[in-house]
């Protein structure tokens, strides 16, 4: 470990952002307040983007670790104690100055502070409180903090950091305690859990204090948890990964989970190197399945089972959904409620909601449908306007899928080489297999092949 | 048919829908400025800016429809679309006859355009006030923008909150407009002539943390990742002309 001493400010930020990069969290959404009055800063509940990265994801915080030293020794990860690379730290002041000054330019909406382990997680967790106290009480910045939970650390810094903070997170990091002891050892399922615990009871009992006494300056938590898993480090399978999801979105009032694809920084032996890069294709699997548990109404259990663990590599798990269960279509625009509309694929939550208030005055067409931004290429086989379908459609599967798989050209930019989309027939099962290994094949009632991707 | 032609700015063209309710609202439409195309058979009446009856149809608005489509007529009518006169006055028609519910009826092709006019408007807005940039000069803070709807309104309230103890100005390039605030006071929105539109353009930021950003922005990338394409799509190449940064 090689320890440099009077680091420029410069270098110190170069090396601990290129250390942070791999925490995928990056909103700065949920809280809204105005300024303090003492200094500069306020939040906006639906966060704002400042910029985007080379690799297409929104910079809204300024994303850096407190330090890169680190005793933990995580497989999967770059700062590992193992590693031989520059270690270096910034002081509480230094993270003030960056914050302040990038802030007062807009250049980003707040902070993101993560930190590897110094010493112990108590002591690091104590020099990460140091800087958002500082931050708050003398430089009186008022926008947004996000901290990561460091497992380990004990509960009173945990609840004094809960303070200034507007979310706090825990890394969940691998879906099994199985995945978790072997590649992060000094990480527990237990260690990460309790301060997710503690930090949603610490949040139900500030908002029942808020009904209590109006006026309060200050808040515990308020933009909520959020967590993060690494996908495809391990061999868990997509129902095992949503039905974690699931569990905490339930469990523990998460706000969001995030899915990291693996990237294998450290060339280690034991951890996959997929051929075509990081798994993008499954990672946008399981946003899709994300979002649909905690906006369309969907169960875990609606979109995988024990049976099928992984999702279809061609269809999105909605339409997916909707081609397994053809019997609840087509649905009626002008009749149907919320739940159903939200059922269908092509209509998302924004267009549903349209259409049930725009039924109240009009009776609507296709055409209405379109302007309301329901995506009719794939709603068409779904759904009836005052009784008609809009073309002659077959409600049949065969018919049904091909012509969905021929809309969604999204599927090749993500998966790289390794698999390219040529003109299916269903029923010629050897088609794929030169592209997914046997092993991994699977299939499914009507001879979509889906697999591990 | 008659056609009234105001100067375009929200209160002319109130002033317009005012003068075309007075003459008979079902034959008449709204132009904005005196170009584009003539319409032969068409009689055309020069609108002046009247703010007392730019007020009163503003009055009527909020009573007889609601707030929300008050708000909405207003954000449509900062856009740059030469139509909008005519999508508002049939927004109005529309709203007057069915009240409140109009913002909903998206089937009404008047009510679906003022729509659309408001929600370009307002996604502009919301995409400046991530993507502008301070610099600091002298005594104060200064950032540009060439938006292609006239946001400045629209920016300047949560600026003026969140660096309410900053001096700061903020020049639209393009209209010659400025928005100045003084350190913990109010802010007001000024025409500048060119000169002054030229002066600021060639104000040059070298500081530290310009440099400092440079870094962060080149560093955050997962290099494993990089998709040049999502990053244009996020971020229109429109917006970047004063961000600095970008390679």
């Amino acid at each position: 470990m090689r320890i440099t001493e009077n680091m420029s400010i410069m270098e110190k930020l170069q090396i601990l952002t290129d250390a942070a990069k791999y925490d995928v969290a990056c909103t700065s959404s949920g809280t809204e307040r105005n300024n303090n009055g003492q200094g500069i800063g306020n939040a906006m509940k639906s966060g704002i983007c400042h910029s985007f990265s080379a690799d297409g994801r929104c910079i809204s915080l300024l994303k850096i670790l407190f330090t890169n030293e680190c005793v933990f020794d995580c497989r999967y990860c770059v700062n590992r104690s193992s590693n031989d690379v520059v270690r270096t730290s910034f002081t509480p002041e230094e993270v003030c100055s960056l914050t302040m000054e990038f802030y007062r330019r807009n250049y980003i909406e707040g902070l993101f502070l993560s930190s590897g382990i110094l010493k112990n997680p108590t002591y690091t967790m104590g020099l990460i409180l140091e800087t958002v106290r500082t931050l708050r009480e003398v430089h009186h910045f008022g926008g947004y903090i996000h901290v990561k939970g460091i497992p380990g650390a004990a509960p009173e810094v945990i609840e004094m950091i809960g303070w200034y903070v507007d979310r706090m997170s825990v890394n969940l990091e691998l879906p099994t305690s199985e995945g978790l002891k072997e590649l992060a050892p000094h990480k527990t399922r237990d260690t990460i859990l309790t301060p997710m615990r503690q930090i949603q009871k610490g949040i139900a009992a500030d908002k029942q204090e808020i009904q209590l006494y109006r006026g309060r300056t200050k808040q515990y938590v308020p933009a909520g948890q959020s967590t993060q898993m690494i996908v495809g480090a391990t061999p868990e399978n997509d129902y095992q990964i949503v039905s974690v999801a699931e569990a905490l979105y339930q469990n523990y009032d998460l706000k969001r989970v995030f899915y990291s694809a693996f990237v294998n920084v450290n060339q280690d032996s034991s951890l996959p190197a997929p051929p075509g890069g990081p798994l993008m294709l499954r990672e946008h699997r399981l946003y899709q399945a994300d979002w649909l548990l905690r906006f369309y109404g969907f169960q875990a259990g609606e979109l995988l089972t024990q049976d099928r663990p992984f999702f279809n590599v061609f269809l999105d798990p909605k339409c997916d959904w909707a081609i397994r269960h053809l019997e609840q279509f087509p649905v009626e625009i002008n009749r149907a409620p919320l739940a159903v509309l939200l059922r269908v694929p092509g209509i998302g939550t924004t267009s549903a909601r349209r259409i049930v208030q725009a039924r109240k005055t009009a009776r609507l067409g296709f055409d209405d449908l379109k302007k309301m931004g329901v995506v009719l290429k794939r709603a068409l086989y779904f759904i009836t306007c005052s009784g008609r379908m809009m073309f002659n459609t077959r409600i049949e599967e065969d018919y049904i899928v091909r012509n969905l798989v021929d809309t969604d050209r999204n599927i090749s930019h993500r998966t790289g080489e390794g698999l390219t989309y040529k003109q299916l027939s269903f029923f010629d099962q050897g088609a794929f297999d030169e592209l997914i290994p046997p092993q991994m094949q699977q299939q499914t009632l009507y001879g979509v092949v889906s697999g591990q991707i | 048919m008659v056609i009234c032609c105001c100067d375009g700015t929200f209160d002319g063209i109130l002033t317009a829908v005012f003068e075309a309710w007075v003459i008979d609202v079902n034959t008449t439409e709204i132009a904005i400025g005196t170009e584009g195309n003539m319409v032969l058979f068409a009689e055309y009446k020069d609108v002046v800016t009247d703010t007392e009856k730019a007020a009163r149809v503003a009055r009527s608005i909020i009573s007889k429809i609601s707030h929300e489509a008050y708000e909405t007529i207003y954000k449509a009518s900062l856009s740059e679309d030469p139509e909008r006169g005519n999508a508002i006055l049939g927004f109005i028609r529309r709203g007057f006859s069915i009240g409140r519910g109009v913002v909903h009826d998206l089937a009404n092709p008047s009510v679906l355009k003022v729509f659309e006019l408001s929600r370009n408007t307002g996604r502009e807005a919301h995409h400046y006030l991530g993507f502008l940039r301070f610099m600091k000069h002298e005594q104060f803070l200064l950032a540009k923008l060439e938006p292609k709807n006239d946001i400045m309104t629209l920016i300047t309230d949560h600026f003026t909150d969140r660096l309410e103890q900053e001096n700061f100005l903020i020049v639209d390039m393009r209209r010659a407009k400025a928005a100045v605030h003084r350190a913990s006071s109010e802010y007001f929105i000024t025409d500048v002539d060119l000169d002054f539109v030229k002066t600021i353009r060639a104000v040059q930021e070298e500081d530290e943390y310009r440099q400092l950003w440079e870094v962060f922005e080149n560093t955050i990338a997962i290099e494993a990742r990089v998709n040049l394409k999502l990053q244009k799509q996020n971020m229109p190449l429109r917006y970047r002309k004063y961000m600095d940064i970008r390679n």
